[in-house]
């Protein structure tokens, strides 16, 4: 690894608490779930009005509900794969905690998608069947470019899905969620030893396109 | 190795621009994004207003990046420079961007405004960009419910999400946890305008 990533004093900030961080930065860990709290208020005081409300909602929340099951799909895969690597995975410290850390996020986010799709009046898809071959999990590099692939591949879906939303919270949700997916992939890509941010734009990724480079993981 | 394989990347997004500057083949994704933006016949004023106000914020970044890179905060060790400089390109590609695209949906992209930094070194420089970058990431994410044309919508993802590459980039070079919440708040008008008036002349 080159000197950026052996900065000193890494040991030292990296172990400070996550929820100490996250204070002095601002940000909510929790945001996704208050939103969909407020959101599914929302919805109910809709439903109360009955036949008021416009068909047009139930059909946003129809598709915003589709594209939510689709993340969620992928949010298992995710934390699936990271739970594995912490399980399994006999990395240095450096690539432990990075396995730990994001499979901390990814099972966060299969739990707030989980409370919020009801909330709009869906279900949401059961937790899928995947296939992970042992050999991912076998040394670092192999579960740090399965790493990278599966992080870039969510945010290009993140990306893709994104205009297609169509009610204000959630796309305030996804737009919470895509960038950690980002710096997971840039944390990864640079744990590596390749550029965290390696384009100008992250293309968007179409539903097909996701499919093809996620597929192999679904058993 | 990491020389070469950043060099290719960052290359990767030159290509990509000239392809969008020259009005030449479309490269597909955020870039092709961008140009459908600039096939449209125009935005929505409220559109141009969110362009607008990250092109603010992007003049911002490239100014600062290309302050660092040129030693104006002291001298940086490879790392922190290889990260100047790669920030610098980034930042400058999506200032070049929206100067093209927002005249292409019949908006008038404002003029750089008059920028000012404090005296900063190579630690303080990695920290600060930490700040302007997360003050980035979280006004993408803001503006972004607000934005109604799709293809406006794509290329502020596409940007929105190399901010957050560079966050957690600017947090590993720093050495603290690059990604470190479950959830990145977005920002309002007001939060991205109060947090960014420092570097504002």
């Amino acid at each position: 690894m080159t000197e950026i990533f052996t900065h000193k004093g890494i040991e030292v900030e990296t172990n400070a608490p996550i929820a100490s961080l996250s204070e002095e930065l601002g940000t909510s860990r929790d945001l996704f779930l208050k939103r969909a709290a407020i959101f599914g208020g929302g919805v109910v005081a809709a439903a109360s009005f009955g036949m008021a409300m416009p068909g047009n909602a139930h059909a946003s929340k129809a598709s915003d509900v589709a594209i939510l099951n689709f993340a969620l799909t992928l949010e298992y895969l995710e934390a699936t794969f990271y739970a594995i690597a912490v399980d399994k995975g006999k990395f240095s410290p450096r690539v432990e905690r990075l396995a730990r850390v994001i499979r901390d996020h990814e099972i966060t986010h299969v739990k707030a998608l989980v409370a919020t799709i009801p909330s709009l009046g869906g279900k949401p898809v059961k937790k899928p069947k995947f296939n992970f071959p042992p050999a991912l999990f076998a040394n670092e590099t192999t579960f740090l470019q399965t790493a990278m692939a599966l992080e870039d591949t969510g945010v290009g879906a993140y990306n893709g899905a994104g205009p297609a939303l169509t009610l204000k919270p959630v796309k305030e949700a996804a737009a919470s969620i895509v960038a950690v997916e980002a710096m997971h992939a840039s944390w990864v890509r640079g744990v590596a030893g390749t550029a965290p941010a390696p384009a100008t734009f992250d293309d968007p990724l179409t539903t097909q396109q996701v499919l093809a480079a996620a597929g192999p993981f679904f058993a | 190795m990491q020389d070469v394989l950043a060099a290719a990347d960052t290359r990767r997004g030159f290509i990509g621009k000239a392809a969008l500057l020259g009005g030449a083949t479309l490269a597909a994704g955020g870039v092709g994004a961008f140009a459908e933006a600039a096939r449209a016949q125009s935005a929505p004023a409220s559109d141009l207003a969110i362009l607008n106000f990250a092109l603010k914020l992007e003049y911002l970044e490239a100014e600062f990046y290309d302050r660092a890179r040129s030693g104006v905060f002291g001298r940086l060790n490879a790392g922190v420079q290889r990260f100047a400089e790669v920030l610098y390109a980034h930042e400058q590609a999506h200032v070049d961007t929206l100067l093209a695209t927002i005249p292409a949906l019949g908006g008038t992209p404002i003029k750089k405004p008059a920028l000012k930094f404090p005296k900063l070194q190579q630690r303080s420089f990695v920290l600060t960009a930490i700040q302007l970058e997360q003050v980035g990431v979280g006004a993408y994410g803001g503006a972004f419910p607000a934005l109604k044309l799709k293809a406006v919508k794509e290329a502020a993802l596409a940007i929105h999400s190399v901010e957050a590459r560079h966050a957690a980039y600017a947090r590993l070079v720093a050495g603290t946890l690059p990604a470190n919440v479950a959830f990145f708040a977005p920002l309002t008008t007001d939060q991205v305008l109060k947090r960014a008036a420092p570097f504002f002349a």
